[in-house]
């Protein structure tokens, strides 16, 4: 395959941009996801275009204009979240409705614009990456992940259970107005190839994806990471083929990976799961001299107590089950004390 | 004991509770270095509220709170009060190791953008040790049964070595193998000279432990001593309603309707 696609400017600019948010929205992503606060960043998406309208009225040069409104919304979001109140709820509504419809109005006031004007940045579109944008891009790259790579284990601790960050006396809502900070950021840098209404699916899908396949924070991170970036790559090579909005063929790629790891990892736990159910936590090791009655079970043994077989399995014990019970059913029919 | 003791925890004329409604009042409490000190209480009494208000979670609305001798706004040693939450799970959106779990509890000893260092390493290891769970470091907690993850809270505390460690219910919930674990892992801890403040709903196989109880009942302190041998009866019984306050207040004669 010859990389014609290279001999472009704009889709040199265009594919480093996409590597830019591939790695950046995972990496702000797993926060997001570790509080469940899936669609914060959509909420964003809409603050900022507010912005990048008054920009495109103003200056013709939206990107500053879309990070300074991102980061006050993003302020005023985690300031309402930090209070706590059910109406914080309505509040952000509000804000992330009144965003969009600013943007929308503003917009048909600029010097021949129209509504429509704004879909490349809704939706992604690979001829509008500048000069420019690609070095502030960069800048607010480097700044994103300094802060989620480098201050990952105290965004890790505050994400995970804020009460206690706050009572080992860590500065909650400092780490809590970053993250939001730095969420706004990466709106802003995935808002040429990604666009503003998708991006929030390249922060969150790349993560969920990643946690199917391994069983730790710091590879969940790595692998969404590994994730977004091929997914941008790709997305963008391809909506340049397929002559497609870039945003929604790199999201519809992140989707397929998603469901393409998900229907793998079903399949592969519905065949384990038929042979491993793992029993409680055990005070000693079975043995010889355990003094559990001991029973031959096909290549392994098999120790019985308190109506229960415990065959040992690495670490832990598995629970093994009549020959009649294994094979009617897979798990749990016996119930655990 | 002797000269050197330490008060831990002061707290004097207290009232704790959420937004200006307090619900827990005229609460006057003491933790000495080396003491393990039980809160007990039904349910809704005010003993997490407590708790909370020590660990400064919980807004301190009247009262003085000294922690190390130290007024409790100006208080920043907050690692030396290792706390375990009232709660079940550990588990977040994200899956997430033992191992990573515990490290977090270390953070309080660590400046921003600091990296875990070779001791710390082996803190964590140590107090995932201590709650026997070292098999299971690298498994995620997702994965573990309800009362692993009490345990693996207790390792996360731990990791910060605290001077006091607050725990809120570590037992409750748990099955017959985790209580055992548990309270082996308590014993431990108190071996080892620990302070600590526990929440319990009952004293059980945790009693040859514990060298002070403290009762509450809505929202009062209704004792304060040695554990009563013979049941738990006693720390109910009328004798001891309001033993540091005869004046019957007006929220208690309104309370005492709902009240067999
Ligand atoms: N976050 C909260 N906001 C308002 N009231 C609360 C909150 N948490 C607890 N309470 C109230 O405080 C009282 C004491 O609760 P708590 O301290 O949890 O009791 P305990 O731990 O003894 O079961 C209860 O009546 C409860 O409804
Ligand atoms: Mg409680
Ligand atoms: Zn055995
Ligand atoms: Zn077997
Ligand atoms: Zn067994
Ligand atoms: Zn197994």
């Amino acid at each position: 395959m010859t990389l014609d696609l290279l001999h472009y400017g704009f889709m040199q600019r265009a594919l480093l941009a996409s590597l830019l948010v591939g790695m950046t929205a995972p990496s702000v992503g797993v926060y997001i996801v570790q509080r469940r606060l899936a669609l914060i960043g959509d909420g964003m998406g809409h603050v900022a275009l507010a912005g990048v309208a008054l920009g495109v009225l103003t200056t013709g040069q939206p990107v500053l204009t879309a990070l300074v409104t991102a980061v006050v919304g993003a302020v005023v979001i985690e300031l309402v979240r930090a209070r706590g109140r059910t109406s914080g709820d309505v509040a952000l509504a509000v804000m992330f409705y009144g965003g969009i419809a600013a943007g929308v109005v503003i917009i048909s006031r600029a010097p021949g614009g129209t509504p429509a004007n704004l879909n490349s940045y809704l939706f992604g579109a690979i001829t509008t990456t500048s000069r420019t944008d690609l070095v502030v891009f960069a800048v607010l790259a480097v700044l994103v992940l300094t802060a989620t790579i480098g201050l990952a284990p105290r965004l890790f601790a505050v994400s995970n259970d804020e009460e206690y960050a706050r009572a080992a006396g860590l500065p909650v809502l400092g780490i809590n107005l970053l993250l939001a900070v730095i969420t706004a950021t990466t709106v802003v840098i995935s808002m040429r190839v990604v666009g503003l209404l998708l991006i929030s699916a390249l922060m969150v899908v790349p993560v969920a994806t990643a946690q199917l396949l391994v069983n730790s924070f710091r590879s969940t991170l790595v692998t969404a990471i590994g994730i977004g970036v091929a997914v941008s790559l790709g997305g963008t090579t391809t909506s340049y083929y397929a002559n497609t909005p870039s945003g929604g063929t790199i999201v519809l790629l992140a989707i397929a990976i998603f469901t393409l790891a998900a229907v793998g990892t079903s399949v592969r736990s519905v065949l384990h799961r038929n042979r491993h159910d793992e029993a409680e936590d055990h005070l000693h090791r079975h043995g010889e001299h355990c003094g559990h009655l001991a029973v031959p079970h096909d290549d392994h043994v098999d120790y019985v107590h308190d109506g229960h077989r415990h065959a040992p399995h690495g670490e832990h014990y598995d629970e093994h089950y009549d020959e009649p019970e294994a094979t009617m059913s897979s798990r749990g029919t016996e119930g655990h004390p | 004991m002797s000269v050197t003791e330490t008060e831990v925890v002061r707290m004097r004329g207290g009232a704790v509770g959420y937004g200006d409604r307090p619900v827990i009042r005229d609460i006057d409490f003491s933790l000495h270095t080396g003491e393990v000190v039980v809160l007990l209480g039904p349910n809704g009494s005010g003993k997490t509220t407590l708790v909370r208000g020590i660990l400064g979670l919980a807004p301190l609305i009247s009262g003085e709170l000294a922690l190390f001798g130290v007024p409790a706004a100006s208080f920043h040693e907050r690692y030396r009060l290792g706390y375990v939450p009232q709660r079940h799970t550990v588990v977040g959106g994200v899956p997430s190791t033992v191992r990573e779990v515990v490290s977090s509890g270390r953070l309080s000893r660590k400046r921003p953008f600091a990296w875990m260092k070779a001791p710390d390493r082996e803190v964590v290891s140590q107090a995932i040790e201590t709650v026997g769970l070292a098999e299971r470091a690298d498994t995620s907690v997702a994965q573990l049964s309800g009362g692993q993850q009490r345990r693996v809270l207790i390792a996360r505390a731990l990791a910060a070595e605290p001077d006091v460690l607050v725990m809120d219910e570590p037992t409750a919930g748990v099955d017959a193998a985790n209580q055992e674990i548990l309270a082996a892992t308590l014993r431990q801890l108190v071996a080892n000279g620990s302070t600590l403040l526990l929440v319990a709903h009952e004293l059980g196989p945790l009693e040859p432990l514990i060298g002070r109880v403290v009762v509450m009942r809505d929202g009062h302190a209704v004792y304060d001593g040695p554990p009563v041998p013979g049941g738990e009866g006693v720390y109910h019984a009328p004798a001891h309603h309001h033993l540091d306050d005869q004046r019957p207040d007006p929220h208690d004669l309104g309370l005492s309707g709902q009240l067999p």
